[in-house]
């Protein structure tokens, strides 16, 4: 059982631009179950909406998997895509990540992510040798995206085109040993969006039919003390009836060092997106920020961790101020 | 006085590993249907991180002791070099990630012993006092390079 209270202080320097709050956004129940080589995992959460401030029942993950061999390993149900590093190493599991919250790009779609999070489909993953290196892959082919960024195909994909998506990681051994660098490539066909309409976003956005091509980069390294993980991707729209392309750029990078239970860390993340403005995000430029944060996890017990947060957002958007928070967090784990 | 130096440098080179696994206060053991007498340390990490999944063929699954039980400190500090504390923490993590099975807790040197011996592909590290006894269906496994 898995989750966390904040409070959280932002402001942008003016009295109407100053937010204060409690939450306790998260209950998350975790379930496993090994049978010889079959698997079961499902991850169940109670989550509060911002607007609404009530909770909501989310199955984050149900899979059920089996075990081959080392070379060989499939699952099937939902599960969290092989994006990247952040995605399918903390899951929802705030408790286990150093900083407060996930960086903004690899968010869930619910909160404002860039990337697929979750899919519907089929997962394979396994690791080779490659003398005393190893290099793992993982294969997934789900249902992908829907039309609106926000919604899973959990019952029904509404294209016949399927997601796919390779992730390919290098394990290398000795001194390097803890090191993991890796690279993605992840397609997909989105339907149109019947459902927005320029008049109602604002955007003169076209929204027809998009194939999607994610491309990114990733390294972390979790030994000696040492935190670090960076990820990197490249997300390009195609308008299928236009050809129009549009191309969305968005970069982190985190490091920490811990220091008997504690430790200190600092995470720096780009969003730039393209000029013409992206029709699947409805977002334009003027949507780009940066975010350094710089902030402590102290590990208090097996089951709590103590974290705090100082971080500052700097929008591409013309006249308007940085803000800055001011974010504590007990994540815990029972 | 020369020969006992003799005998116990040849016993140090010919049982090098399981020896410095006897100096580190702790000794593997699996179960003997793994078949699986050595290992390399990196191999060791890698079933008690879930990078590795099998043992022998079967799917692995670790046997883990408290945070302030000697044996399983002096396994975490050798082989991983952090506090058991931090390790039990990676390997609740590798669970939750779904890159493992969920371990079984022991207490005490004997209730690894019965964990391992219940399962194939079951790993978990007892005392070197423990290992000298070990039933039919365990066996020690020797740590090396």
């Amino acid at each position: 059982m898995y989750g966390d209270s904040d409070a959280s202080a932002k402001t942008d320097g003016t009295r109407a631009g100053t937010a204060d709050t409690f939450s306790a956004a998260h209950l998350d129940f975790f379930s496993t179950a090994n049978v010889k080589k079959w698997t079961f995992l499902a991850e169940t959460m109670f989550e509060a909406d911002a607007v609404s401030n009530t909770y909501s029942v989310d199955v984050e993950r149900v899979e059920v998997g089996y075990l081959v061999d080392e070379k060989l390993r499939v699952f099937a149900g939902r599960f969290h895509t092989a994006i990247g590093y952040y995605n399918d190493a903390f899951h929802h599991g705030l408790f286990f990540m150093v900083p407060i919250a996930r960086p903004v790009m690899v968010e869930f779609e619910d909160g404002g992510g860039l990337i697929p999070a979750h899919n519907v489909g089929l997962h394979a993953d396994g690791r080779f040798s490659i003398g005393d290196d190893h290099l793992r892959y993982d294969v997934e082919v789900a249902n992908g995206r829907a039309a609106d960024p926000t919604v899973i195909l959990n019952k029904q994909d509404t294209n016949r085109a399927k997601a796919f998506n390779l992730r390919l990681r290098y394990e290398p051994s000795g001194l390097l040993d803890g090191l993991i660098i890796g690279g993605n490539v992840y397609f997909d066909s989105i339907p149109a969006n019947t459902m927005a309409a320029s008049s109602e976003t604002g955007f003169p956005f076209h929204f027809g039919p998009l194939h999607e091509l994610i491309v990114g980069g990733h390294a972390a390294y979790f030994e000696h003390q040492i935190h670090f993980v960076s990820e990197a991707l490249m997300i390009q729209h195609t308008e299928t009836d236009t050809g129009a392309v549009h191309r969305t750029f968005c970069a982190f990078g985190e490091a920490g060092y811990q220091i008997d239970s504690l430790t200190p860390y600092v995470r720096y993340e780009y969003t730039r997106f393209p000029t013409e403005g992206d029709p699947y995000f409805l977002k334009t430029a003027a949507d780009g920020f940066q975010r350094p944060s710089i902030g402590m996890k102290h590990f208090t017990t097996d089951n709590i961790a103590l974290k705090l947060e100082a971080a500052a957002l700097f929008s591409r958007r013309s006249g308007t101020d940085p803000s800055y928070s001011l974010t504590g967090q007990l994540a815990w784990a029972f | 006085m020369r020969i006992i130096n003799l005998i116990l440098i040849a016993l140090i080179v010919t049982m090098g590993p399981a020896a410095r696994a006897f100096a580190d206060g702790y000794v593997v053991i699996c179960n003997a249907k793994s078949k699986v007498s050595q290992l390399p340390k990196a191999d060791v990490k890698s079933l008690f991180l879930g990078k590795a999944k099998t043992l022998g063929g079967d799917a692995a699954v670790v046997v883990v002791r408290a945070e302030d039980d000697g044996v399983f400190g002096a396994f975490s500090d050798g082989l991983f070099g952090v506090s058991a504390k931090t390790l039990l923490s990676k390997i609740k993590q590798e669970v939750f990630k779904g890159e493992m099975a969920k371990p079984i807790k022991a207490g005490s040197d004997d209730d690894v012993v019965k964990a391992v011996a219940g399962s194939p592909g079951t790993i978990g590290v007892v005392s070197p006092a423990a290992s000298k006894s070990l039933p039919a269906g365990v066996i020690a496994v020797s740590v090396g390079g």
